[in-house]
């Protein structure tokens, strides 16, 4: 057994990843992640009933969709750091042989792309609904999944910043900001926009802007937040 | 020359305006030392700085050579039981076990199997596989423990650790903090119980208000309290005579007289009981028995922690 | 130190100087006021409970009334005479409800939503239910706790700005024109107020701990009633009224009746004072059950 060396980055980062992975299958915040994007599905289902053109319930899909995403990555990232101080279970974890940088990678590597797959599930299940590649054509779809997961991790980093700026209320701030601030930040028709995850889910997937300004928003909120966040751990 | 274990220097932790430890300077060479005061006196807090929760506002704190907050190989050699009872609810004992030996150094395939060893040694080995949401008090205690125990480190840093155990398990897990002790493991533990610390070691230090207010040996710290006093009961069939016979000695303090016993307070505990038994030989009295009631841990941290001020007794043994 | 007593006699009983307390006790019926205190005491430290939403709207009617202020003066009225649109100014009204819905929101969030949760997470049932503390005292302590909050932010705003817009009235004309904003006012300001107040509560209550309730509570507002809502838009229009938030701005575009801000897509004003009163006095119902179970049943907590 090795002594005097603590875990190097990576595998601590991996075994975090898989237990929050694993308290998040076992406990209940996922299938409520789950639940609400089958919602969107209703929405759409009543307005290929009334028989709506198949590119407007789309929109209508991809906008009722991102409705979630200020609740999805909150209630996995931002409520998964939360928890740990909130039942000082932080304690077990601050006093290992890890890189405390991991803490935050851990949480992020095992939940923001449960967040993406939820959206991306949410949003398969409309355009199967809409009539799939005969109504929308296959590359729009592409570029919407595209597009949505990537709002999804982006939410999950700015989940996580928050988290670790305001713990005791991470949750509750972090679904605001989301909310009242991302959002009209993506509409706005100024640079700020790319501070917005739901600009960057909107460009990737083509409902404005262009791609390349999505991919840089995406890219701006997968660093700058995640470098806030291991900063302030 | 072995590194002392822990090496405390003027550390100073405050949380806002609330101080939790202050100027405390402490240096534990190994073996075990329990840890005592009162509610708020800051022995969470010293423990949570020895195992590198937290950094000092002032001071160090260095722990096996190195500074624990910042090196995780120092945190790789400690083994931390928080108070607190709360874990991951969702995971059986097993994974619990494995997870946070693992992220504690144990390399992934050897965790398991430290993991399984910790806990058939902490009297979990019947309940593996079961979720910690379903334990019971003790049985969370001894989990959590085993958790502590898992990677096999060498200063163990225990706050409160038979908190809701029941009376065997107590007994076992005494047995076992000795043992590890014994095979050189070095053991800071605080409990409000104070004779379970006492069935664990006679080397204490008493914190109160965020300070040190005594450390070492409880017998060395109970002699240099002579504001207080001891108390040496005598029970015999005459005790006036007794009282009679050593009421002249210089050490004396006071006497009492009770039914069937005579109570000495003196400042010369060996004198007195020297004075005492030649008074009961050459009265040939009856002697049922001789007590001291106020030679242990608990009349000890009374008396200093009675006291608002610091004991004299600080620093020597 | 005293020496140590005799060991005591069979059925012996020592004065320790305990004296149970013999004073005047409160009746039950009146705990639910200590339990709205203390709720609204501990909603009152740190800045981003209460303080931080308070202060975005008093902020919110500050700006509306200096608005309001500038629309009366001379000027403006100069403008209107020679036929420009100004009448848009009205419409601050609305606006300043949605800054006032979204610091109610905040104050959900970080108050009422993880209120019931937290004290069943915590075993705080426990301590209430070992006392003379009902079920009702519980609930109607907590309710009026953030009711006060949330009638700080939906009433004492509107309620101001109605006053004070009556206070710029020219003429005794146009004060009989402009009287009904106050009871107007009080009328949204209560129907919100009950809104996010009884569904927040009711929600919290149905988890059993605080960042579960969190949760729901967002998965219901922001994306379980506006999905209602989107279907209310395609098939029904009365069904848009099941979002508090559309449902409070219809009441204050039909109530105003502010042109400027009536669009193509909001419920009849009868919707969105059912959609309120009814979900509020279910939220009340649910609420109260599942407190009243966990008084019946085993309390709380963490063990």
């Amino acid at each position: 057994m090795s002594r005097g060396r603590g875990l190097s980055g990576g595998h601590a980062t991996r075994a975090l990843a898989g237990l929050a992975l694993t308290r998040a299958v076992r406990g209940k915040a996922l299938w409520i992640a789950l639940a609400l994007v089958l919602l969107p599905l209703i929405v759409v289902g009543v307005r290929v009933g009334l028989g709506h053109p198949a590119d407007e319930i789309w929109e209508t899909a991809f906008g009722t969709t991102l409705l979630v995403l200020p609740v999805v990555p909150s209630i996995l990232v931002s409520a998964s750091l939360s928890d740990e101080l909130e039942e000082k279970t932080a304690a077990y974890l601050w006093s290992r042989a890890l890189p405390r940088w991991s803490i935050v990678a851990g949480k992020l590597v095992g939940l923001a792309p449960i967040a993406a797959v939820i959206v991306v599930l949410g949003l398969t299940g409309a355009w199967a609904l809409i009539g799939g590649p005969s109504a929308i054509p296959a590359d729009t779809f592409a570029r919407g999944v595209v597009g949505m997961a990537a709002g999804a991790l982006a939410g999950a980093t700015i989940a996580a910043m928050w988290a670790t700026i305001v713990p005791r209320h991470a949750v509750a701030v972090s679904v605001v900001w989301l909310l009242f601030v991302d959002l009209p930040l993506g509409t706005l028709p100024v640079k700020v926009h790319y501070l917005s995850a739901s600009f960057a889910a909107l460009a990737i997937a083509g409902f404005e802007a262009t791609a390349a300004d999505g991919v840089a928003a995406f890219a701006l909120l997968i660093v700058v937040p995640t470098a806030i966040a291991v900063r302030r751990i | 020359m072995t590194a002392a274990a822990v090496k405390i220097t003027g550390c100073s932790k405050w949380y806002g305006h609330v101080l939790g430890v202050s100027d405390v300077t402490w240096t534990l060479p190994g073996g075990v030392v329990g840890l005592l005061g009162p509610n708020g006196a800051g022995k969470s807090t010293l423990m949570k700085l020895m195992a590198g929760l937290m950094q000092p506002s002032r001071g160090t704190v260095e722990v096996l050579g190195g500074q624990p907050f910042l090196d995780p190989g120092v945190r790789r050699r400690i083994g931390y039981s928080p108070e607190h009872e709360s874990t991951y609810d969702e995971l059986t004992a097993r994974e619990l076990v494995t997870v946070l030996a693992h992220l504690a150094g144990v390399p992934r395939h050897e965790a398991p199997r430290a993991a399984v060893r910790a806990l058939e040694a902490m009297g979990m080995g019947a309940a593996l596989d079961r979720r910690v949401k379903g334990f019971s008090k003790g049985m969370r205690q001894r989990t959590k423990l085993a958790a502590t125990l898992a990677h096999d480190p060498d200063l163990l840093i225990l706050d409160e650790p038979l908190t809701g155990v029941d009376p065997v398990a107590r007994a076992e897990i005494i047995d076992r903090i000795k043992a590890l002790a014994a095979a050189g493991k070095t053991v800071v533990v605080s409990s409000h119980v104070l004779y379970e610390i006492e069935a664990l070691t006679t080397d204490i230090v008493v914190l109160y208000r965020g300070q040190v207010l005594a450390e070492g040996n409880i017998y060395e710290i109970r002699r240099l309290i002579d504001r207080h006093p001891h108390r040496i009961r005598v029970e015999c069939d005459r005790p006036r005579e007794v009282a009679a016979a050593i009421a002249g000695a210089d050490h004396v303090v006071r006497l009492a007289i009770e039914r069937g016993a005579v109570v000495v307070e003196t400042r010369d505990p060996d004198r007195c009981y020297d004075d005492l038994a030649a008074a009961v030989i050459e009265r040939a009295l009856e002697l049922r028995s001789m007590t001291s009631p106020d030679n242990n841990l608990g009349a000890v941290f009374e008396y200093l922690t009675g006291d608002r001020g610091r004991s004299r007794a600080r620093g020597e043994s | 130190m005293t020496a140590p007593a005799a060991a005591p006699q069979k059925g012996a009983i020592y004065d320790l100087g305990y004296a149970r307390y013999a004073g005047e006790r409160r009746p039950p019926s009146t705990l639910w006021r200590a339990i709205m205190r203390q709720q609204l005491a501990h909603s009152w430290k740190t800045v981003w409970r209460f303080k931080l939403p308070l202060f975005a709207a008093i902020v919110t009617t500050i700006v509306c009334g200096v608005v309001m202020y500038f629309k009366q003066s001379d000027v403006m009225r100069e403008f209107q005479r020679a036929g420009a649109p100004v009448s848009w100014l009205d419409g601050i009204v609305v606006y300043g409800y949605e800054v006032y819905r979204i610091s109610a929101f905040m104050v959900t969030m970080t108050i009422a939503a993880p209120l019931v949760a937290r004290d069943e997470q915590t075993g705080a049932f426990t301590f209430y239910f070992a006392r003379p503390v009902r079920a009702r005292d519980y609930v109607i302590g907590k309710l009026a706790a953030v009711a006060i909050l949330m009638g700080a932010i939906f009433i004492a705003g509107p309620f101001l700005l109605a006053v004070y817009r009556m206070a710029l009235a020219r003429d005794l004309g146009e004060l009989s024109e402009l009287w009904p904003w106050v009871p107007r006012s009080l009328v949204i300001g209560g129907l919100a107020t009950a809104a996010y107040t009884a569904l927040p509560l009711a929600i919290s209550s149905l988890a059993n701990r605080r960042t579960l309730a969190l949760g729901l509570w967002a998965a219901y507002y922001i994306v379980g009633v506006s999905m209602v809502a989107a279907i209310g838009v395609a098939a029904w229009a009365p069904l848009m009224a099941i979002d508090p938030a559309q449902a409070v701005k219809t009441l204050v575009v039909e109530l105003f009746d502010l042109q400027v801000a009536r669009g193509n897509h909001m419920p009849p004003l009868w919707a969105a004072i059912a959609s309120l009163v009814a979900q509020s006095a279910v939220a009340v119902v649910i609420l109260f059950q599942r407190v009243r179970a966990q008084s019946l049943g085993s309390v709380g907590g963490a063990s």
